[in-house]
Formats: C-alpha cells, sequence, structure tokens
C-alpha cells in the first residue's frame, strides 16, 4: 500500500506540473470545457482528484501498518 | 470519415433501421450491461477464486481512472493523436491508445479481479463526460462506457482469475484477448445501434467492419506488447500481485 501512494504522489505531482506549464504557456487557452476551464486547468483539477486520492492512500496505508505494529 | 479509412473500402449506403428496431435494440444492449455486471459481481463465487475487493483495489481505480482521463481527452488528444493522424491507418489502427492500453493494463494487472477493467473505464467514462459533455453526454450513452470493460472482466472470469498469474507468452496472449475485448463489441454496438438512435449519426456497413476490426486489432496488440511491462510494474508497486493465491495461502496468506 505504501508503494502505491508513492507511486500515486509522484504521479500527482508529473500531472500537476503538466497543468501548471499548460495554463503559464496558456495552451489553448480558449478551448475551454463544460466549467469554462481551459486544458491546462483541467489537468490540474485531475491533480486534485489524484491529490486526493494519494492522500487516502497515505492514510489507508498508515492504517494497514499500525496494526501490523502493535502486534 | 474518409480520414480514418478509404472512401471506397466503407461505401456510401448508411445503416439505418426502423426506430421500432432501435428501441428494442437499445433496452437490449441496456439489459446486456446490467447482466453482465451482475455476473461480474456474483459469478466468481461461483468459480471459487478471490474476488473480495480490498481498500488497495478501490483506490487503485481511482487513481487509474483519473490517470486514462488525462490520458485519453486531454495528453493524447492534444499530443499524440495529431501525431499519429500522420502515419496512415495509424488512427484507425488506434496507435494513440498505446499508452491508454498500458494503463488499463497496469490496472488490471494490480487488481487481476473481475470488476476492475469495468470500473477503471467507466470511471474515465464519467469524468469525460463530465468535464467535456458534448452530443455524447448523459445517462443515455453510459451503456457504451461500461461496454468498453465489461468483457475484458468477462474474460478475467473465464480465466478465473489467473490472467497475468504468470510470467511467460500467457500474459501476452491474457494482454492481446482482453485489448481486443475492449474495442469490440463496444464499437460496433455503439455505432450500429446507439449513434443512430441517440444522435442521428449513421455509418456504413463497410466502415462499422473496418473500424472495429483496425481497432481491434490495434487494441488487442497494444495490450499484448504492454502487458508483460505493465504485470511488472504492479508486482513492482504491489509485490504480491502475480502470485496465485494458493501460492500465497501456501505462504501464510499476504495481505492485498
Amino acid at each position: 500500500m505504501k508503494r502505491l501512494a508513492w507511486a500515486s504522489l509522484v504521479l500527482t505531482v508529473l500531472v500537476g506540473l503538466d497543468g501548471m506549464f499548460m495554463i503559464i504557456r496558456h495552451y489553448k487557452s480558449s478551448d475551454v470545457n463544460n466549467f469554462h476551464m481551459s486544458d491546462g486547468g483541467t489537468v490540474v483539477i485531475a491533480a486534485i482528484l489524484l491529490l486526493i486520492v494519494t492522500v487516502l492512500v497515505f492514510v489507508a496505508s498508515k492504517r494497514t501498518m499500525d496494526p501490523e505494529r502493535k502486534a | 470519415m474518409d480520414k480514418l479509412i478509404p472512401k471506397s473500402w466503407i461505401g456510401t449506403a448508411p445503416i439505418h433501421m426502423p426506430f421500432g428496431v432501435n428501441v428494442v435494440s437499445y433496452i437490449i444492449i441496456w439489459a446486456i450491461a446490467l447482466i453482465g455486471i451482475y455476473v461480474i459481481l456474483k459469478r466468481p463465487r461461483q468459480f471459487g477464486f478471490l474476488a473480495r475487493w480490498t481498500t488497495q483495489d478501490i483506490l487503485t481505480v481511482a487513481i487509474m481512472g483519473v490517470l486514462l482521463e488525462v490520458y485519453d481527452n486531454l495528453i493524447g488528444d492534444q499530443f499524440i493523436t495529431p501525431l499519429i493522424q500522420l502515419i496512415p491507418f495509424g488512427h484507425v489502427f488506434a496507435l494513440n491508445d498505446f499508452p491508454y492500453m498500458f494503463l488499463l493494463m497496469v490496472g488490471v494487472a494490480m487488481i487481476r479481479k473481475p470488476g476492475a477493467a469495468t470500473a477503471m473505464v467507466f470511471l474515465n467514462f464519467l469524468l469525460m463526460q463530465l468535464l467535456y459533455g458534448g452530443s455524447e453526454s448523459g445517462v443515455l450513452w453510459w451503456p457504451y462506457g461500461l461496454l468498453q470493460g465489461l468483457f475484458v472482466d468477462l474474460y478475467i472470469i473465464f480465466r478465473q482469475g489467473r490472467v497475468f498469474a504468470k510470467n511467460g507468452s500467457s500474459v501476452f496472449w491474457d494482454g492481446l484477448a482482453m485489448g481486443a475485448l475492449r474495442a469490440v463489441p463496444a464499437a460496433i454496438i455503439q455505432q450500429i445501434f446507439m449513434r443512430p438512435f441517440l444522435s442521428g449519426w449513421t455509418v456504413t456497413v463497410g466502415y462499422v467492419f473496418w473500424y472495429s476490426l483496425f481497432n481491434m486489432i490495434g487494441n488487442g496488440f497494444e495490450a499484448a506488447i504492454t502487458a508483460p511491462l505493465a504485470a511488472r510494474v504492479a508486482r513492482s508497486v504491489n509485490p504480491s500481485v502475480g502470485l496465485d493465491d494458493a501460492h500465497l495461502a501456501s505462504k501464510g496468506g499476504v495481505s492485498r
């Protein structure tokens, strides 16, 4: 579980950097989605979703590790 | 349309079915999707192999679903597909799906339980509908999102949960079958029944045949080629992946 958490964190950072890069470079800024967000903004939202999942994975990994340590 | 497949191959007469036939077909498609989900949920227990989902499996679906969406609608469509379109037959062979099939195979290899493919592909489909909408948005289109993963999961049940269980050529063949089943029959159902009925977009029999055939071959080989690497990645993230449950039991049981 901990490896999954770290892998997820790395992917979150990469997706977030991609989104930030697209925003900074104004990549197709007029090409918007349902929420009037550009592609860069959408990638950042995806990174935030991944970040939420990553936090959940870290919490879950800590919970699975704690009983093992107590035992 | 003729950019993908030569015009002389696809013919000119589009498929037109009576409204009643379209309605009945649509209901049958929903029934197939729902029965398929029921089989995925209930059948593995009857076969007697491990099918209980863990917290890790659910979190893996969440991660892979978001990554599939990021690739499918953003990185793939923006950067990869324009390059692939320069290659003759590249787009119809779905060469732009190469990373997508790799991610899907990583997810399947990590979870290795019926329902994994449907859950990941459908989450990707829901995110796409939420963010981009368009003419193919809404609950009415859900069967297409479900059917892309459903047949992959039925294959996992058919293999009794032993996909990616061993190294060697079986990983390649598992990938080939799952990649092909991701493309067909979902593409055929979408183009013959769903699009004409829900959006009035019609194509010819020749187009459906060639598009589905090329997609099936493309997705199949993409999954087959990337499957060994996907299994390796899955084992790196979760070392207990790829070991048979009997092997795990003999080791005293490893928590997944």
